[in-house]
């Protein structure tokens, strides 16, 4: 069955387990977009064609979360938009030195470009990245599924086996000093 | 930790923030540099998870991909279990069915220019329209002082089958000397009474030893020629070509030509 936009924007936003289902809806129905461009962008192969469609995807999930996405355009014709110029960013990358005859048109602002990005240093991230890999299992997948996926204490608990919601919520933010404390011994 | 920093983190993020409390918090941002500080942290620490984030779904995502491309692949019709609605809204035609469609469009277009343009004598033409093209009777023979004859004057009116009878009653005459003659005019009446195979049986009573010989082969391969044959049309008419001084010689090569 096709989801409406409606249906996937909302979904979206729910956050939790109806939030993967429908990026996995959203991902299936536009599908079409990977096997068009076999034939469209003749000089990519198919893992470049799904590393530009899986970046586009991650791309609109991020701008229905942070409400960029204001549904002037159908989601499809948002998502093959950013499609596009992810794969003619790849075809410059993989022929720099050739002009690309193509339109690139620009991916709608992305808000969440704002002033606080702009603070957050580039070794602070990388510190962040590093520390992540030594954070633990159980820390690991509760930041994962809380503050990535959105999902709610309850969710979170069923999903890795919690006796209830209240101790996954003390657990989250034990993880994040854990987290901020790693971050602090190694500057 | 302060949570409730660090909440207020993720809405500005995520674009939740009420405008009023977004202003207040940039220009704490700017004003404070120990909140400012602190808020970067927690800002690298959630970007950071985003990231991660990212780049696991990526992962997935690659996985949904691939077996997407091999289902579709291996076997075209589970395209239709993946997304049938958008599969037929997206349906298109293979790249042969475009070109075979321009090619026959071009035919179409370039038929009758072609036919304008080509010359007739390279055009192969139908054996019944050689036929009509190469087909007249011709006038019946005059003799000199000879008084009112009834079939040369039903034939030359084109009256065929009064002249047909006539001939007919005249052949049945054994005394009657003009044989051959009578034998060929009643061929042609014939095949002018569009009766190509009672034509040929006429001429096939004329020998090759008389005068009326080399038209009857003539009228013989027009009368197959009438009926289709090609084949035995294209003997006689190969057999007339052949001979040097055979006055239909130069018709009978111009046939040859355009017969297939």
């Amino acid at each position: 069955m096709t989801h409406t936009d409606a249906q996937l924007i909302g979904t979206i936003q729910q956050g939790g387990p109806p939030q993967e289902q429908a990026i996995r809806h959203l991902y299936e129905q536009c599908f079409y977009m990977v096997r068009d461009g076999r034939g469209k962008y003749r000089q990519l192969d198919d893992e470049d064609l799904l590393t530009a469609y899986n970046s586009a995807i991650i791309a609109v999930r991020k701008q229905i979360l942070n409400n960029a996405f204001r549904g002037e355009s159908a989601l499809a014709t948002y998502l093959q938009k950013i499609f596009s110029n992810r794969c003619i960013d790849i075809l410059r990358t993989k022929s720099s030195n050739r002009t690309v005859p193509m339109e690139h048109i620009p991916d709608a602002p992305d808000e969440s470009q704002d002033l606080l990005s702009r603070w957050v240093r580039e070794e602070q991230l990388e510190m962040v990245r590093e520390k992540l890999k030594h954070l633990g299992g159980v820390c690991e997948k509760i930041l994962h599924l809380s503050e990535y996926l959105d999902y709610t204490a309850q969710q979170i608990a069923e999903a890795i086996g919690f006796s209830n919601a209240n101790s996954v919520n003390s657990k989250k933010y034990s993880c994040l000093q854990k987290l901020r404390e790693l971050m602090t011994a190694a500057s | 930790m302060d949570e409730s920093l660090y909440l207020r983190i993720k809405q500005y993020k995520n674009g939740l923030l009420p405008q009023a409390e977004r202003i207040a918090f940039e220009q704490q941002m700017q004003t404070d540099p120990v909140f400012a500080g602190e808020v970067a942290t927690w800002a690298a620490i959630y970007q950071g998870i985003q990231e991660k984030g990212d780049a696991e779904l990526n992962v997935e995502l690659m996985g949904l991909g691939k077996q997407l491309l091999q289902t579709q692949t291996a076997t075209p019709e589970m395209s239709a279990k993946v997304n049938p609605e958008m599969v037929a809204r997206r349906f298109s035609m293979p790249r042969w069915v475009y070109a075979a469609a321009a090619m026959l469009l071009l035919l179409l277009l370039a038929w009758p220019i072609y036919q304008r343009y080509i010359g007739p004598e390279n055009t192969y033409a139908s054996a019944e329209v050689l036929f009509t093209e190469h087909f007249s009777a011709p006038a019946a023979p005059t003799v000199r002082d000879a008084g009112r004859i009834p079939w040369k004057e039903a034939y030359d009116q084109k009256r065929y089958p009064e002249a047909i009878a006539a001939l007919e009653q005249l052949l049945a005459d054994t005394s009657y000397l003009r044989r051959s003659e009578a034998q060929l005019y009643l061929g042609i009446a014939h095949l002018s009474a569009a009766q190509p195979q009672q034509a040929i049986n006429d001429f096939q009573q004329i020998s090759p030893n008389n005068g009326e010989w080399e038209d009857a082969q003539w009228f013989m391969a027009l009368a197959y020629l009438k009926l289709n044959d090609t084949v035995k049309a294209k003997g006689l008419l190969k057999d007339i070509a052949d001979e040097a001084s055979h006055p239909w010689r130069s018709k009978a090569e111009e046939i040859l030509k355009k017969l297939k």
